[in-house]
């Protein structure tokens, strides 16, 4: 009985043993390969717009837009290594973006390691509303924002900005599409304003020599993207019926000279206030508005200073005008210069 | 790329004082857009465009936005979305405009929009020791040149604009009226010298569906005319009010808040309405109503205090 119980359980074992080895024994081994070639990634759907989303052709400084477009890489989108955004000025079409600057020319990337990383060169001009979406596992959705500089080059009448997307793969192909053509508005401002300007108090006699305790220094900083003339105003102090010409008793003197530009006839070293509007400053920071940011002398007319000194006449009395609070109103006005931008 | 006219002016009106006050302000304006060149070949055209108002400064502002020309019916060619704009510091405002004209003469002709800041530290910091305190505005502008050709003017008005006398009064906009101060000059624009002491004593923070109390008006005899409250909601909803009525504030938000006299806007200011969570208690309310303080605004903006003369 026992013998035969092991023949039973030998014979069991056998079969386990065939059951198991048949397949392994009647299959051969079979390298299979499949050869994917690198595909040139693809750029469709190119739109420029506010970050509403509304398309937009003519864009402000200081403001965030956005390069949005679709982005089709068949090697999925480990093979893309960057894709960047160039933003720069064409002049009337022609031109190639300059090395990044603030006037010109910028260049958003994306960087396709740790998930994405953003850069902006020069640095500071990236906007808030990045975005990259996969709409497949081929295709993938961007949007690059970016702010212009308030001393970028408008573009005028007749030239253009462009804005180039360019994506780079791991085999070295690119995609590139070019053709966004839009313009930069004009921008001026005016920071720094003087909240007060004091007056001395005239406590001496009429008649008897009139001297401020401190001349009235004026100092405004200008941040334009253009040229700029620089104007100013007196009118008459007044109380009542009784007023002071101050055409008469100041004097007003532009005590430094912005790049570019130059100061008035004879206000360089000061003359009587005028009682029209008059041009004290002409064409300041017009080569501020150079293209090319590599120029020797280019400097950024971003806070550019304009000082003003005014001043009582030498030798002038105080009038003889009933005593009181007299009142006037002085004007101080920038305007677009009328020389050319480049 | 060569431009001729001034496009962007900025108008300080300074303030020169005798007295020690002292405001720490610093007041700016910045302007994104460019001179407009419009030809009309026949009519009707229709035009639209924007630009764009920033708050440079470094205080919450209130900016107002008007067309200025020599002619009336031209001037009334003009449309203006929003007129009135609340900037925070460093904040900016889109403003479109439209023009459309259905009929008019052959000419040239020159509109400004003008952009008038008022920031509100001329109402949080001016003294009312003496009854007068400093107040500067900023202003800009867009300068529009529109060329009507003789085509155009023969087969509509007429070849030659009749005379500015001749001007039919009703052509005239609201926003034209309410900046009849200002005029325009070769080199830039002015705005007319004025000088209306008057009083504002309207709280600077409410509760949503609190009524207030619109007390303003004229210090002394001296000064007097027309005055208007003007309220702008943060919806951009405008209420034109008489002083001295009582209003209720039911939206959230920022109002602006602008006084004009004889159609002069002489000031802004901003009004915090908080949300509504019962009734404020009388601590509050003793606070709020001794926070209000009385402010003595002269738009004259050049003084000199003489003491002995």
């Amino acid at each position: 009985m026992k013998e035969r119980s092991t023949t039973i359980l030998t014979a069991i074992f056998m079969c386990m043993v065939l059951i198991a080895m048949p397949l392994e024994a009647s299959t051969e081994d079979v390298d299979v390969s499949v050869r994917i070639l690198p595909m040139i990634p693809v750029i469709s759907n190119p739109t420029l717009t506010d970050v509403e989303g509304e398309a937009v052709a003519s864009l402000d400084v200081a403001k965030e837009y956005m390069v949005n477009f679709e982005l089709m890489e068949k090697n999925g989108i480990e093979d893309i290594v960057s894709v960047s955004v160039s933003v720069f000025y064409a002049g009337s079409g022609a031109l190639e973006p300059s090395l990044p600057d603030k006037r010109s020319s910028y260049q958003i990337v994306w960087e396709n390691t740790g998930g994405g990383v953003w850069h902006s060169y020069p640095g500071g001009h990236l906007g808030t509303n990045t975005s990259f979406k996969s709409i497949s596992k081929c295709l993938f959705e961007f949007s690059f924002p970016f702010i212009l500089d308030k001393v970028s080059l408008p573009s005028g009448n007749v030239n253009t900005w462009k804005a180039r997307i360019e994506v780079l793969d791991s085999s070295g192909y690119t995609g590139i599409y070019e053709d966004i053509l839009f313009d930069v508005n004009d921008y001026v401002e005016w920071n720094g304003i003087p909240t007060q300007i004091d007056l001395t108090p005239i406590d001496n006699e009429p008649e008897s020599p009139w001297v401020l305790n401190n001349p009235i220094t004026i100092q405004t900083y200008i941040i334009s993207n253009t040229e700029v003339d620089v104007y100013f105003r007196a009118d008459d102090i007044s109380l009542g019926d009784a007023s002071i010409d101050p055409n008469s008793f100041f004097t007003i003197c532009a005590t430094n000279s912005p790049l570019g530009g130059s100061i008035a006839y004879g206000y360089d070293t000061g003359k009587n206030v005028p009682k029209s509007s008059t041009r004290i400053y002409e064409g300041a920071y017009s080569s501020g508005c150079t293209l090319n940011p590599s120029v020797d002398g280019y400097v950024d007319n971003d806070g550019g200073l304009v000082r003003f000194v005014i001043d009582v006449q030498d030798g002038k009395n105080v009038p003889c005008v009933p005593g009181g609070t007299y009142t006037a109103s002085w004007y101080f006005s920038i305007g677009r210069g009328e020389g050319i931008t480049l | 790329m060569k431009r001729v006219a001034p496009l962007i002016i900025f108008i300080l009106i300074a303030v020169l004082l005798t007295s020690a006050q002292k405001i720490e302000a610093d007041m700016g304006m910045g302007i994104s857009g460019n001179s407009q060149y419009i030809e009309i070949e026949s009519f009707p055209i229709f035009e639209e465009r924007h630009f764009t108002i920033y708050n440079t400064g470094d205080r919450d502002a209130l900016y107002t936005v008007s067309a200025k020309g020599k002619y009336n019916d031209v001037v009334s060619w003009f449309r203006v979305e929003p007129t009135l704009v609340y900037l925070k510091r460093g904040e900016y405002e889109e403003i479109s405009y439209s023009i459309y004209a259905g009929e008019g003469y052959a000419g040239s002709y020159d509109v400004d929009l003008i952009i008038m800041g008022y920031e509100d530290s001329a109402f949080e910091d001016v003294q009312t020791g003496n009854g007068t305190g400093p107040y500067i505005k900023v202003c800009g502008s867009i300068h529009i040149t529109i060329t009507v050709s003789e085509d155009a003017g023969m087969s509509s008005l007429g070849t030659e604009h009749p005379s500015t006398e001749e001007q039919p009064p009703d052509r005239q906009p609201y926003y034209q009226e309410v900046f009849e101060g200002i005029e325009s000059s070769g080199a830039g624009l002015l705005m007319d010298n004025a000088s209306v002491p008057i009083y504002v004593d309207i709280e600077r923070e409410v509760r949503a569906g609190q009524e207030v109390y619109l007390d303003a008006g004229f210090i002394g005899s001296e000064g007097r005319g027309e005055m208007i409250i003007t309220l702008i909601s943060p919806s951009d909803n405008t209420y034109i009010m008489e002083p001295e009525q009582s209003f209720k504030f039911e939206e959230e938000g920022v109002w602006g808040i602008f006084i004009s006299v004889d159609g002069n806007t002489v000031l802004g200011r901003s009004m915090n309405v908080a949300p509504s969570h019962g009734a404020i208690g009388k601590m509050g309310a003793l606070a709020a109503f001794t926070l209000a303080s009385l402010v003595l605004l002269p738009l004259s903006v050049l003084k000199i205090k003489r003491k002995h003369l």
